[in-house]
């Protein structure tokens, strides 16, 4: 029989890794609430919730044939299941537990790759090791008696009556379990009047368990253990699961040939796929969810871009005809197309928490390495973004994060010397805040010294004397974010290399975003990333840069005004000119000249009259005017990004759609200055009066 | 060849009993123990193909006497004897090694049956 490895093995891949995910979770919890020594809710319904994780992961392992992987996932929920018992468990049990969960990951990187899992026997003997000495000498029973697993994945056999049978502890079936389908099922019937059915079960179990390609029995070994098993003796059905393809003829003869076998029937679980379906439609709630590749979901953006696309040249053809009925027809398909694009657009919206599971992970075994004790609490990560924004987000957040430990928090002894607790405070706050996120890094740690500051970047020659003496304090934090700036004397082993912050930046710019920093020092730090809600789909300033007919946008998350240039409004100084909005001087720049749509000379100099609209924009910290011949209006777009070379133009962010039709270039006006000398040395910054 | 085979069981008439329901000239009957002490011994001096277990006895229960026997030589092939009611200490005798099981008060078929499956997966 042929078998689809590969099929289940992506199920396998990111099942596993979602399982993985939530033992670490699990764990850091425990953890943490133990040395905090709150009890933070019931240690023994974590423990429980990491062993069956362990028990799926081994079953998961077992039936793709990764015994290696198989083998270590049971020795992790041998351990957790001393947890879930009562038993209270040192710490060098959560570090074996988090390594076994490293390890299981790195076995599902290997499989990802198409390689076989690695070899786990060490660690998995260490843990067998760790588990007999937390259970004592043996008594004289010698076996330990678990209660019986309550789940199973195997679903009750297809007999009538057996459905019509009390659903006993083993005929549960988790529905996530679709990895499994094309397993092998060999349902052994026991003989009516055959003594002792459960040990003759037992016994059955035993010989066949022995065979190669066997996953898993149900009811499991252990059950049969006890003196009554109602579901299990109302039809007498002991069913073996072996891997997709085994060849059972073996199987089936040594099951017929044992004592107290009435018969032996072989199916594949695909049979059962109805049945199966029947009964978890019943089971799961309406927020059943699939996954979907983000890659899908990309493409699916793309076509509904092209179907509101079609629609306005179809919109403009139908005006053109005048057809009464083809307008209504356009309309109601702009009303679907609308409908489309809402619902791909919520398709890719996933909650934070899908990104920042690992986050507790990281930080706690940084902290432990560091011998630092940080309180790590995370708010709102059910606010969702788009999901191209969170695959974008990990790494910069870990990169945060791992700043926080390393540099916020200056060691257990120097925050006690300083009179704070030797835990810092660590948040991660998600608030939404109109059409943005606002995600919110927060700390009680040591805060940064933009004195300090400045004169790193002095040393290292990323600004020069006159332009570190003009810098606010706010200003001066900024420099943390030029490429190669770093603050600590000790290059650390995750941070402090001086890459970090710039690449933070850059992500967060690119993405349509924002970096703010605030921090003074014994103050703490405050990161807070802005984040639109979405890339694909962006509110935009329609603009007329140089009497052109070229369609420009500019994000409107940009804008934070937009006003008339007023004559009296506008001065200049040494060739620059500025642009007077209430109190404070703007640097004013004509879009057009800048776009090079029109020569520097042509731009009507101030002090004469400028006319058209300023709009401003925040550059960093500072507002900047860029000036405009006109606002055409304001529209919704989908964004999409330019192939090159024009995706070598930072300032073009990528292209628009209008709903005209027409394509339009989406303009980071911000971008314009990086090589126009906003960050360059001695450049004349923002002036402020008053 | 005929099986080799010890009997252990406290009760001279289950002894017998056994004894005639070997007796059809397949087996050989090499040894007999009455409790689990001797059991040990007879198994090491005669390696038996095949071991007829009571459970509840004497000195050493059966049970007992199959883990040592089984730690002493692993292919070992045991088959409990047990009298109806004592579920549990079957399932831990079989857990603890032994290769299958007979209930009291059987049948001489019954045993035989199982006796001859036993050895036939042994093969």
């Amino acid at each position: 029989m042929a078998i689809d490895r590969d099929k289940y093995r992506r199920l396998f891949i990111d099942e596993a890794r979602e399982g993985l995910a939530q033992i670490g979770n699990e764990l850091v919890e425990l953890e943490s609430s133990t040395l905090k020594g709150t009890s933070g809710g019931a240690p023994g319904a974590r423990f429980d919730a990491v062993f069956r994780h362990a028990h799926s992961l081994k079953g998961m392992g077992a039936a793709m044939g990764y015994t290696r992987f198989a083998v270590l996932a049971h020795r992790l929920e041998d351990l957790a299941d001393l947890g879930r018992q009562g038993q209270t468990l040192p710490q060098a049990a959560y570090d074996l537990l988090l390594e076994g969960c490293d390890v299981l990951e790195g076995c599902v990187d290997a499989v990802a790759q198409g390689a076989e899992d690695p070899d786990a026997k060490d660690l998995a003997v260490r843990v067998a090791a760790f588990v007999e000495q937390l259970r004592g000498p043996p008594t004289a029973t010698a076996t330990i008696h678990r209660p019986a697993p309550t789940e199973s994945v195997l679903p009750t056999p297809t007999k009538p009556q057996a459905a019509a049978t009390n659903p006993g502890p083993a005929s549960t079936s988790t529905p996530a379990r679709a990895w499994g389908r094309g397993s092998v099922l060999l349902r052994v019937h026991i003989a009516a009047d055959a003594t002792l059915p459960l040990v003759r079960a037992f016994v059955v179990h035993r010989t066949l368990a022995s065979m190669p390609g066997w996953v898993e029995t149900v009811p499991a070994p252990e059950a049969l253990r006890q003196k009554e098993l109602p579901e299990f003796t109302a039809h007498r059905v002991l069913t073996l699961r072996f891997l997709p393809g085994t060849d059972t003829s073996a199987m089936v003869a040594a099951a017929r040939s044992a004592q107290g076998v009435a018969d032996v029937v072989v199916e594949t679980e695909a049979e059962l796929v109805p049945a199966e379906k029947e009964e978890k439609k019943a089971a799961v709630d309406e927020d059943r969810t699939v996954r979907v590749r983000t890659a899908l979901l990309d493409d699916l953006i793309d076509s509904v871009g092209e179907v509101l696309l079609a629609r306005s040249r179809l919109r403009v053809l139908a005006a053109r005809m005048d057809e009464p009925e083809l307008v209504d027809l356009v309309d109601e398909i702009d009303r679907l197309a609308r409908e489309l694009h809402g619902g791909v657009v919520a398709a890719r919206m996933t909650p934070l928490s899908f990104m920042a599971e690992r986050l507790p992970r990281v930080v706690r075994d940084l902290a432990r390495q560091q011998q630092k004790t940080i309180d790590f609490t995370m708010i709102g990560m059910d606010i969702e973004l788009d999901r191209a924004i969170l695959d974008e987000l990990q790494a910069p957040l870990i990169h945060m994060l791992r700043n926080a430990v390393d540099h916020a928090h200056e060691g257990n002894v120097a925050r006690a010397a300083r009179g704070r607790p030797a835990m810092m405070k660590l948040v991660l706050r998600a608030v939404r805040d109109r059409d943005r996120v606002l995600l919110e890094l927060k700390d009680d740690g040591k805060g940064m010294d933009p004195v300090r500051i400045k004169q790193k970047a002095l040393e290292k020659g990323l600004i020069d004397k006159a332009r570190a003496d003009a810098l606010s304090p706010e200003q001066a934090l900024e420099l943390v974010c030029l490429p190669g700036f770093s603050t600590t004397d000790e290059v650390t082993e995750t941070s402090g290399r001086g890459v970090g912050m710039d690449v933070v930046k850059a992500t967060l710019e690119k993405l349509g975003g924002a970096l703010r920093l605030a921090s003074a020092p014994g103050q703490g730090t405050t990161l807070t990333l802005e984040l639109p809600l979405t890339v694909a789909i962006i509110q935009v300033l329609v603009v007329d840069v140089g009497a052109t007919n070229d369609g420009y946008v500019i994000p409107v998350a940009r804008v934070e005004r937009a006003l008339a240039v007023e004559e009296v409004d506008v001065s200049s100084a040494s060739g620059r000119s500025f642009l007077r909005v209430g109190e404070a001087l703007l640097p004013l720049f004509d879009l057009a000249v800048l776009l090079g749509l029109r020569p520097a000379a042509e731009s009507p100099a101030p002090p004469a009259r400028f006319g058209g609209t300023a709009i401003l924009v925040a550059a960093g910290a500072h507002l900047v005017a860029f000036r405009v011949d006109r606002i055409l209006g304001q529209e919704e777009v989908v964004a999409k990004p330019l192939g090159a070379p024009l995706s070598t133009l930072s300032y073009v962010a990528g292209a628009a759609i209008l709903a005209d039709g027409r394509a339009a270039f989406l303009l980071e006006p911000q971008r314009l200055l990086d090589d126009d000398g906003l960050r360059g040395a001695g450049a004349p910054t923002v002036a402020r009066v008053g | 060849m005929a099986k080799r085979v010890l009997i252990v069981d406290d009760a001279v008439f289950m002894r017998d009993m056994i004894k005639d329901i070997f007796s059809g000239g397949e087996f050989e009957i090499v040894g007999e123990a009455v409790h689990g002490v001797e059991a040990v011994d007879k198994y090491k001096e005669l390696r038996p193909d095949l071991v007829t277990m009571d459970i509840v006895m004497p000195f050493k229960s059966g049970i007992e006497a199959t883990k040592e026997i089984l730690s002493f030589d692993d292919k070992a092939c045991i088959v409990m004897c047990s009298a109806l009611g004592q579920e549990s200490l079957v399932m831990e005798a079989i857990e603890a090694g032994a290769v299958d099981f007979i209930i009291k008060p059987f049948k001489a078929e019954e045993v035989l049956d199982v006796v001859n499956k036993v050895l036939a997966a042994r093969r």
